[in-house]
């Protein structure tokens, strides 16, 4: 197969990225980001290749976590400053809490796939410390990983940029 | 009665009394009990200097959160950085002279309590650190 061959998408999954190509290792594999006529041709082994893209697939599914995470932490903020400006009472406050639980507190668990720690690591990593020195807990919020879960996974990888 | 310094370090009780130089954060966050069932907690996140101490016991005397837990009465944790996890909404109090010089914000917490060390004294990380 030549390179820089565009081939008709296969399948979309949900990142817009499509790989394309006959499926024998060490193939020329044009990777197609959203608009199949912006194709970056990429060389390499298919396992690499697929080892890359389910890892910027799982990054994808945790940085929407971190930013659903985020916007509960803005709406629990909010629902604080109603009760703080007196626009809503105690009870008030205490029903929308109860009713509305997902909207607000942020579930801390277990890593749903072991090989996550990896792309929390990646990520914090990416996000860089220059706008904040991110703790073990503000990570842990991020998330929504334990963080008794998060030091045993970073003590059992290689990384240690945790802090 | 014993006052528990170590990272890791947790008590659970029914009723206790928080003192600390600054309660810095506070988040709703939903945990797993030790039976598998989804709670809901307020968590606040002390800085600088912090005591929590166990006013009433649990009854049953059985760990809710974490098997580990210190449960006895007047059981203490003290530390530079604590996480308490509390079922209800407190109002911390600005008092002064908690150590002659500063003031702290503290409350009694009527309600199930789970505090945890997070940051222990310099000391004692100094100590883990030569051992």
């Amino acid at each position: 197969m030549k390179a820089n061959t565009i081939l008709p998408y296969r399948s979309t999954p949900s990142t817009g990225i499509v790989i394309t190509g006959s499926g024998l290792p060490m193939d020329t594999y044009n990777i197609v980001f959203g608009d199949p006529n912006a194709t970056t041709t990429l060389y390499g082994d298919l396992d690499v290749l697929v080892g890359t893209f389910k890892h910027s697939q799982r990054c994808e599914v945790l940085l929407i976590d971190v930013v659903r995470n985020f916007i509960r932490k803005q709406n629990f903020s909010e629902l604080n400053e109603s009760l703080n400006d007196n626009e809503i009472d105690e009870k008030e406050y205490d029903k929308e809490l109860a009713s509305n639980s997902e909207k607000y507190a942020i579930t801390l668990g277990n890593l749903k796939e072991p090989a996550d720690i990896h792309c929390i690591i990646d990520l914090v990593f990416k996000i860089g410390s220059d706008l904040r020195d991110f703790s073990l807990s503000e990570i842990s919020e991020m998330f929504s990983v334990k963080e008794d879960v998060l030091i045993a996974a970073v003590k059992g990888s290689a990384y240690h940029q945790l802090k | 009665m014993a006052t528990h310094c170590s990272p890791g370090e947790s008590i659970e009780c029914n009723k206790s009394t928080v003192a600390a130089r600054k309660i810095v954060e506070h988040v709703y966050v939903k945990l797993h009990n030790l039976r598998g069932e989804e709670v809901t907690f307020f968590k606040y996140k002390t800085k600088i200097r912090a005591i929590v101490t166990i006013e009433e016991e649990l009854d049953p005397r059985v760990c809710i959160m974490r098997e580990a837990s210190f449960l006895d009465l007047n059981d203490a944790l003290e530390a530079n950085v604590i996480e308490i996890y509390v079922p209800n909404k407190v109002k911390f109090q600005v008092s002064s002279n908690f150590s002659n010089v500063h003031g702290i914000q503290w409350n009694s917490v009527k309600g199930f309590t789970y505090a945890m060390i997070v940051i222990p004294w310099r000391s004692v990380l100094e100590q883990r650190i030569a051992v």
